[in-house]
C-alpha cells in the first residue's frame, strides 16, 4: 500500500473581503494505493464488490490497464472530494465517484465499467480515501480478496493499454508519447461531456 | 492540517491569476473569474460558468488538434475556476526583448512556430481574441510555442474575426516590439501557407488595417 498525497483545492477569497495577495489553498486527505497483478479470482471479487460484501473493504477498484499515471487517479479523487464538499456528486457514493471522474463521459454505467473491475481484468490499483483501519487490517483484507500478486505502485506504467485509452478518451494520433496522452486524458476528464 | 500558499500572479480585469504548488513536482495556475456585481446573481452564474468551461474547452481542443495549451487539470464551475498546468518557459515578449536584436534564424524559427499555431488555432474556428506575446509561452526544454489566455476567445468561423484576431497581434507587436515587423511579415506568411483559408484571412487584414479594428457601424 502506498500513501499518495492530493494536490490541495483552491479557496477563493470571498468578494466582499480586500484583494488578498496570499490566499489559502485547502489540503485532502491522502489517498492509499495499493496495485494488485495477476488477479485470478476477478469474476469472484467483482460480484463481491457489486452486492457491497462486508468483505469488501471501502476503497474502488480501478482497471489498471485505463491508467496512464498516478495523477489520472490523483485527478479523479481530488474532483470526487471537491464534488462531495460542494454537494454535486452524480453517483451515489465517494468511491463511485471517482470511477465516474475518470471517464471522459456523463454516462455512469459505462464509467463503472470500463474502468471498474471487470471478469476479464488482471491488474487493478485499489484506491481508499483517507484510512479507516490500521493499514496492517486493510492489507489483511485485502489480500484475502484479492487472489493476485500485490506489487509497488511504480510498476502501474507496465499495465496501461495505450490502444484501450486512445479509444476511451479519443485522444487521437497526437498523443504520440506518454505525457502528451497524460495531458490529454487528464484534460478530458476536466471536460467531462463538455467536449463535442 | 499545514495550509497551502497561493499565490496571485496577475490580476485582470475579468480574473485573478494564481500559481500554487499542486502535488509532487507539479505547479497549477488557477484562474478564477470574479462574479459581476451589476449583472443579476443568477444570470451572471449562468454566463460565467459558460465562459468558464468554453475557455478550458478551448485549451482542451487545440491540445487535441497538437497546438501547445497548459494541460487543463480541473474545472470547478461553481467557484469559477479552472486549475491548469503552469508552464515553465519564458513569454514570447520576454523572449524576444532578451534576445533583441534577434539572429535571424531564431527569429524565423520563432515566426513560423506561431504562424503555424495561430492556422491550427484558426482552422478550429477558435480566435483568441487578446493575441499578444505576452499571451505566449516558449517552452523550457521542447522550446514548443505555448498559447495561454483564452479567457476573451470565442467560436467563430468568420474571416473578419480571424482577420482582426490577427491585427491585432500586429498592433501589440508594433507597440512592444520595435524592428519586429519582418517577424510578423514572416508569422503571416506561415499561416497564410499553412490555414485553410489563410488566403482569405490575409486579404481580409489588409481591408482591416486601412480602417481599424472596429468595423464602422453606418453606411
Amino acid at each position: 500500500m502506498q500513501t499518495v498525497k492530493l494536490p490541495p483545492l483552491f479557496t477563493p477569497p470571498t468578494p466582499d473581503s480586500p484583494v488578498p495577495s496570499v490566499p489559502f489553498a485547502t489540503p485532502l486527505p491522502d489517498i492509499h494505493v495499493t496495485l494488485f497483478r495477476n488477479i485470478r479470482n476477478a469474476v469472484d471479487v467483482r460480484n463481491l464488490v457489486i452486492k457491497g460484501d462486508p468483505r469488501v473493504p471501502e476503497c474502488v477498484l480501478i482497471n489498471a490497464a485505463t491508467i496512464v499515471d498516478v495523477f489520472q487517479i490523483q485527478m479523479a479523487c481530488t474532483k470526487a472530494l471537491l464534488h462531495q464538499q460542494q454537494g454535486i456528486m452524480r453517483t451515489r457514493s465517494l468511491y463511485s465517484e471517482i470511477l465516474f471522474n475518470l471517464s471522459p463521459t456523463n454516462n455512469i454505467s459505462d464509467a463503472i465499467r470500463q474502468f471498474g473491475i471487470s471478469d476479464t481484468t488482471t491488474a487493478v490499483a485499489v484506491v481508499m480515501v483517507g484510512m479507516q483501519a490500521p493499514p496492517e487490517e486493510v492489507r489483511l483484507r485485502l489480500l484475502t480478496l484479492i487472489e493476485g500478486e500485490p506489487i509497488p505502485l511504480s510498476h502501474l506504467p507496465e499495465f496501461t493499454d495505450l490502444p484501450l485509452i486512445n479509444r476511451i478518451y479519443k485522444t487521437g494520433n497526437v498523443a504520440a508519447d506518454r505525457g502528451q496522452t497524460l495531458a490529454l486524458v487528464v484534460g478530458a476528464m476536466a471536460l467531462k461531456g463538455h467536449l463535442s | 492540517m499545514e495550509t497551502h500558499e497561493a499565490i496571485l500572479i496577475k490580476q485582470g480585469a475579468e480574473a485573478r491569476v494564481y500559481k500554487m504548488p499542486f502535488g509532487e513536482g507539479r505547479c497549477a495556475i488557477v484562474k478564477e473569474r470574479f462574479k459581476k456585481a451589476y449583472r443579476h446573481p443568477v444570470l451572471d452564474e449562468k454566463l460565467t460558468a459558460r465562459r468558464v468551461i468554453q475557455e478550458a474547452r478551448c485549451l482542451q481542443r487545440l491540445r487535441r488538434a497538437g497546438v501547445d495549451t497548459p494541460t487543463v487539470y480541473m474545472v470547478d464551475t461553481p467557484n469559477s475556476l479552472i486549475y491548469m498546468e503552469y508552464v515553465d518557459g519564458s513569454s514570447v515578449r520576454d523572449y524576444i526583448n532578451s534576445r533583441a536584436p534577434m539572429n535571424d534564424d531564431d527569429e524565423r524559427l520563432l515566426a513560423q512556430s506561431i504562424g503555424k499555431s495561430l492556422a491550427v488555432m484558426h482552422d478550429l474556428d477558435i480566435v483568441h481574441g487578446d493575441l499578444t506575446t505576452s499571451n505566449m509561452i516558449v517552452r523550457e526544454g521542447s522550446q514548443s510555442l505555448v498559447l495561454i489566455d483564452f479567457g476573451l476567445s470565442m467560436v467563430s468561423s468568420m474571416v473578419e474575426d480571424k482577420a482582426v484576431d490577427l491585427y491585432v497581434l500586429e498592433r501589440a507587436m508594433i507597440s512592444t516590439h520595435p524592428d519586429t515587423e519582418g517577424m510578423f511579415q514572416c508569422i503571416l506568411d506561415t499561416y497564410g501557407k499553412s490555414s485553410k483559408g489563410g488566403k482569405a484571412v490575409r486579404k481580409k487584414l489588409e481591408e482591416v488595417r486601412r480602417r481599424g479594428r472596429k468595423r464602422t457601424a453606418f453606411g
